[in-house]
């Protein structure tokens, strides 16, 4: 019988008190404060032992001022192709045109690369939330380079403010193209008006974009409290925040807008190609007016009127006024990017102070900035583990983008960054396959709504959308192959693979307790049960001590494959 | 072994007493299988709302139509549509041009069509909704409410499992399977979770049944790997925390049907002649396969997921100048080809009247197009149902305003929510989701004095179930 196990407490003294033989580096019996891991977990793509030692080092406020300012790596600037695909463009080697030109190859590996190595964590985590937040999705915007644009938007406002990207978002023209504002226009109506409009088809404005923005970009469905929770009416129903009336004045409001002049195609293609890189444009007719905007009168959110004939840009800039200024987004925004962060069932407090931030940086440049600094800072977000009596429904089930990166960085990778989709050996293991295609979500509802529950219980757990019987297997085959084998390159599409670096750890194996603690620190911030640590220990001793790696590895994989890493806490 | 007593443990929540355990008992689970009747559910999930007015046109009175939708560019040419006769109203109808497949069916009386069908609280009538007194789904025309609408049965609040999990939840007794009612080759949304009866999400083909949960890196059988061991243990500690008791409970499912799977053969079935290969066509090849394994894996009842996106159709749900091509044209194509190939693979099975195949889907969509060559969101919507035992070759439902189950089409009429001169044509349904539900699940076994709790609304209706079963 192996020995019980040490308290938590009690382990953390005996590596701080370990300071023998060999093993390089931060394996040796230096010991970090689980709170610093736990706050990396929470605002990158992974605790590396170099950041866990420098954030150490630094504190959080500073880590947070480095952040704000670390460098950005750009998406790649890709050629504008021909919406159609000239036959000369082909995945015939040695060429990848089609690869390059018409998939999001290059997006996904970039951004995999990027959240894998890139100086400025923080940045990309925020702007992946708000990728899932505000949604485009490659399924109605099918050249990467139309994609790329949006995202690149979404990057560099990642820490700005939200009325400007509200503004940006919607004058975008990959979302012109997802939710139809581009080449929407007002409608003939009955009887004919000319000063309310000037062409001539029996139809009415298209309501997508007008209905999402409203639902899922900014206020949604029910008034809320700036805790988060419904305003109820005197009968104790939710009060609706808009009505079929409000999106067909939204509607009406969001015509007149038109991709902006063509642009050249590349040199080998000639001619000209739709402008998906500039902001869209207003459309004009010859003599100059704006005869795709319905110029009457619109009755918008909190009975705000927009006053017959006003310009298609005056309309736009008082509409995305009405809506990021509608008290309802400092909670709604601010409750989506703490669970994308921290946790999904934040106590309405939490909720309430971020909404408060929120707000009292409305006109600030880096309103989403402080948001989320304050959101990591609250202390709901901090300390050194969460006592499952006291917070039983705290934490989030790590998606797969994070699953992947999280145990990458955890093990120091070599990484192409061709993650996405993959298929090695017979076995889907990419992102995708656990089911979150980057930047390919199903559709502007993105890949989970954030009510989603966890199966079988009554709390919020919004990325169990994507785990099921199928992709849990997935998730633990793909740690199979990454720790017990590589991801072997494979020309073209996988130029250098993916594997770790488990050589420093094969010392620690001697002995499996400091083996499972060390691991303990970094992948769980030392809340490991102690059941589940002498589960471990038991299958790790069954190992030879002769076969270091094997021991190494066994640990590894039980640890990323247990529920209790899973669930991020 | 710790897995057949997690089996007994999480099965024996919800299903009464059934031998849920290991594969060794099989012979004894192939005479129960044999000894009993077998049915299976088979949904379609038409996900982002399907324009229910380009699939299902009326040919007599093809002009009421055309009056609305040819000007903006939808209307699809009668010279080109698919006529089917409607004995119940007395009048010829047609099929979208793409659904050749479902024409055969519909001539053959497999097919049924259930029209201006969608999520009520209690029958609704343009009188009542305009003047504010009928209690209404909640946020009508949105995406996800009404999505989550169709899938509860519960228009007037968000529920917490679904009415196919529910339906399962009472037919787990009728198994001798380690595996659950509900297996889906779509995820698991809301429809597919009971209060009780996990589903099981399995990969579609081509990935074999057998394969499509398997565990890499540990030997076959693995139940000796002291690793294996440890993995299923930690399955176990959750630490008293809810999220990692979620994700236990799911990965758990997912381990035990592995075990199960890897003891069934690769099942040899009718060829799924489908070329190209599509996405539903993938799904449904792989239910196909599941409905031949059923007597090796103890089922009597069986309740697949299917699912199918790309329905939200604002702009070219039709190509400028040619109505029946575009984005509709494509999806319709898609789902006439891979449900023809999968009734077919149910008659070469001997199940074809085992198997009923229905459709669901957000809503549908405002009949006045907008000006992008598509729809917006609109609220009853007609849908398909499949097999040989459905009554087929006519329309069902509850008569509206116009004594027929087929609305008016007429913006601004009897059937609109919307009034005036820019009113697009969003029906209000007859007929609820809770009577579309209640139908099928009494098919598949649930007993009238069990409806009320697989369908709480129920009661409000007139009539609990419709005819075409």
């Amino acid at each position: 019988m192996e020995p019980p196990r040490l308290s938590s407490s009690l382990r953390v003294f005996v590596i701080l008190a370990l300071t023998v033989v060999g093993p390089p580096s931060y394996l040796e019996a230096q010991s970090f404060k689980p709170d610093t891991v736990r706050f990396l977990e929470q605002s990158t793509f992974g605790p590396t032992y170099d950041l866990i030692a420098h954030t150490e080092q630094v504190g959080f406020d500073a880590f947070l001022a480095e952040q704000a300012a670390a460098p950005m790596r750009d998406y790649p600037d890709l050629p504008f192709w021909p919406q159609t695909r000239p036959t000369t463009c082909t995945n015939v080697a040695p060429s990848t045109c089609q690869r390059d030109n018409y998939s999001l190859y290059l997006l996904q590996k970039h951004f995999f690369s990027n959240a894998l190595y890139g100086q400025d964590q923080l940045r990309q985590r925020v702007a992946f939330a708000l990728s899932q937040i505000i949604v485009t999705s490659a399924v109605d915007v099918p050249l990467p380079s139309w994609m790329r644009g949006y995202q690149q938007l979404l990057y560099t406002h990642a820490f700005g403010n939200f009325r400007q990207l509200l503004y940006d978002v919607t004058r975008n023209p990959a979302m012109g193209r997802f939710l139809n504002m581009v080449n929407n226009r007002c409608q003939t109506p009955t009887p004919a008006n000319a000063n309310v409009c000037r062409n001539g088809l029996k139809s009415q404005p298209n309501e997508n974009y007008a209905r999402e923005v409203l639902q899922l970009f900014s206020i949604g469905t029910f008034l809320l409290n700036q805790d988060g929770t419904r305003q109820l009416d005197s009968d104790g129903n939710p009060i609706p925040t808009y009505d079929q009336n409000t999106v067909e004045q939204f509607a009406k409001v969001f015509t007149g807008w038109v991709l902006a002049p063509a642009l050249p195609a590349p040199p080998e293609v000639g001619g000209t190609v739709p402008n998906y890189r500039d902001p869209m444009v207003v459309h004009k007719d010859s003599q100059g007016r704006e005869d795709y905007h319905d110029r009457g009168a619109k009755t918008l959110l909190n009975g705000l009127q927009l006053s017959v004939g006003q310009p298609t840009d005056q309309d736009l800039n008082a509409a995305i006024d009405n809506i990021a200024y509608h008290p309802n987004v400092a909670p709604f925004i601010s409750k989506q990017l703490i669970q994308h962060l921290v946790t999904s069932n934040p106590s309405p407090g939490y909720v309430a102070r971020i909404a408060a931030v929120f707000t009292a940086n409305q006109t600030s440049s880096m309103q989403l900035f402080e948001v989320v600094r304050a959101i990591l800072l609250d202390d709901e977000a901090r300390g050194d583990a969460k006592d499952p009596a006291t917070f039983p429904n705290y934490g989030k089930l790590r998606e797969p983008v994070q699953f992947i990166a999280n145990t990458l960085r955890a093990f120091n990778a070599t990484s192409d960054g061709v993650l996405d989709s993959l298929n090695v050996g017979g076995s889907a293991i990419g992102s995708a396959d656990m089911g979150q295609d980057v930047f390919n979500a199903p559709s502007v509802f993105s890949f989970y709504p954030p009510t989603a529950r966890v199966p079988g219980e009554s709390v919020l757990g919004p990325q169990f959308v994507l785990f099921s019987s199928l992709t849990s297997i997935r998730r633990a085959n793909f740690v199979n192959r990454v720790i017990f084998s590589t991801i072997p390159a494979a020309q073209p599409n996988r130029p250098n693979g993916t594997f770790i670096d488990l050589s420093a750890w094969d010392s620690l194996a001697a002995n499996p307790d400091d083996l499972i603690d060390k691991l303990d620190e970094l992948l769980m911030h030392f809340t490991m049960s102690d059941s589940m640590w002498q589960t471990i220990r038991d299958a790790v001793a069954t190992i030879p001590a002769t076969n270091r790696r094997q021991r190494v590895r066994t640990a590894i994989y039980l640890i990323l494959t247990s529920s209790q890493y899973q669930v991020e806490r | 072994m710790a897995i057949t007593r997690r089996q007994f443990i999480w099965r024996s929540l919800g299903a009464l007493g059934a031998a849920t355990l290991g594969f060794e008992r099989f012979g004894l689970v192939q005479a129960l299988a044999q000894s009993r009747d077998y049915k299976a559910l088979v949904c379609i999930f038409l996900f982002g709302g399907n324009d229910a007015g380009n699939m299902i046109i009326p040919y007599d009175d093809y002009a009421d139509y055309a009056a609305v939708r040819q000007s903006a560019g939808l209307a699809i040419p009668q010279s080109n549509l698919l006529p089917i006769d409607v004995p119940r109203l007395g009048s010829r109808f047609a099929l979208h041009p793409s659904l050749t497949g479902l024409q055969q069916l519909w001539l053959q009386g497999k097919l049924a069509t259930v029209c201006n069908v969608g999520p009520l609280i209690e029958p609704t009538s343009r009188d009542t909704y305009i003047n504010g007194t009928a209690h209404l789904p909640l946020n009508l025309f949105s995406h996800s409410d009404q999505q989550n609408q169709w899938q509860t049965s519960v228009a007037n609040g968000t529920g917490s499992s679904g009415w196919g999990g529910r339906t399962a939840d009472r037919m787990a007794n009728q198994n001798s399977s380690a595996l659950p009612v509900i297996l889906s080759v779509a995820g698991t949304p809301i429809f597919v979770s009971g209060q009780s009866e996990l589903p099981l999400a399995l990969a579609p083909a081509p990935t074999v049944p057998n394969a499509t949960l398997k565990l890499d890196g540990f030997p076959n059988p693995p139940d000796n790997d002291a690793r294996y061991i440890a993995l299923q243990n930690l399955l176990e500690e959750d630490h008293n925390v809810t999220l990692v008791r979620g994700a236990s409970r799911v990965t758990m499912n997912g381990f035990d049907a592995a075990d199960t799977l890897r003891q069934v053969p690769d099942p040899a079935v009718p060829p799924f002649p489908l070329n190209p290969r599509t996405s539903l066509g993938n799904q449904l090849e792989q239910v196909a396969k599941l409905i031949s394994l059923r007597e090796s894996l103890g089922m009597n009842r069986q309740l697949f997921f299917c699912s199918l996106g790309g329905f939200d159709t604002h702009f070219n749900q039709v190509n400028n100048g040619s109505p029946t091509t575009g984005t509709q044209a494509n999806l319709l194509t898609q789902i006439d080809g891979a449900m023809k190939a999968f009734y077919d693979a149910t008659v070469a099975l001997g199940v074809a009247s085992q198997v009923v195949t229905f459709t669901l889907s957000d809503f549908s969509r405002t009949f006045v197009p907008n000006g992008n060559l598509g729809t917006d969101h609109a609220w009853g919507s007609h849908h398909f149902v499949m097999g040989g035992s459905v009554i087929g070759g006519d329309f069902y439902g509850v008569a509206g305003s116009n004594g027929t189950v087929f609305p008016t089409l007429a913006p601004n009429g009897p059937d609109d929510t919307d009034q005036g001169s820019s009113a697009r044509g969003r029906w209000i349904p007859t007929t609820s989701v809770d009577q579309y539900g209640a139908t099928l699940a009494s098919w598949f076994g649930v007993s009238s004095s069990d409806l009320p709790a697989v369908f709480p609304n129920i009661g409000t209706f007139n009539q609990s179930t419709l005819s075409f079963l």
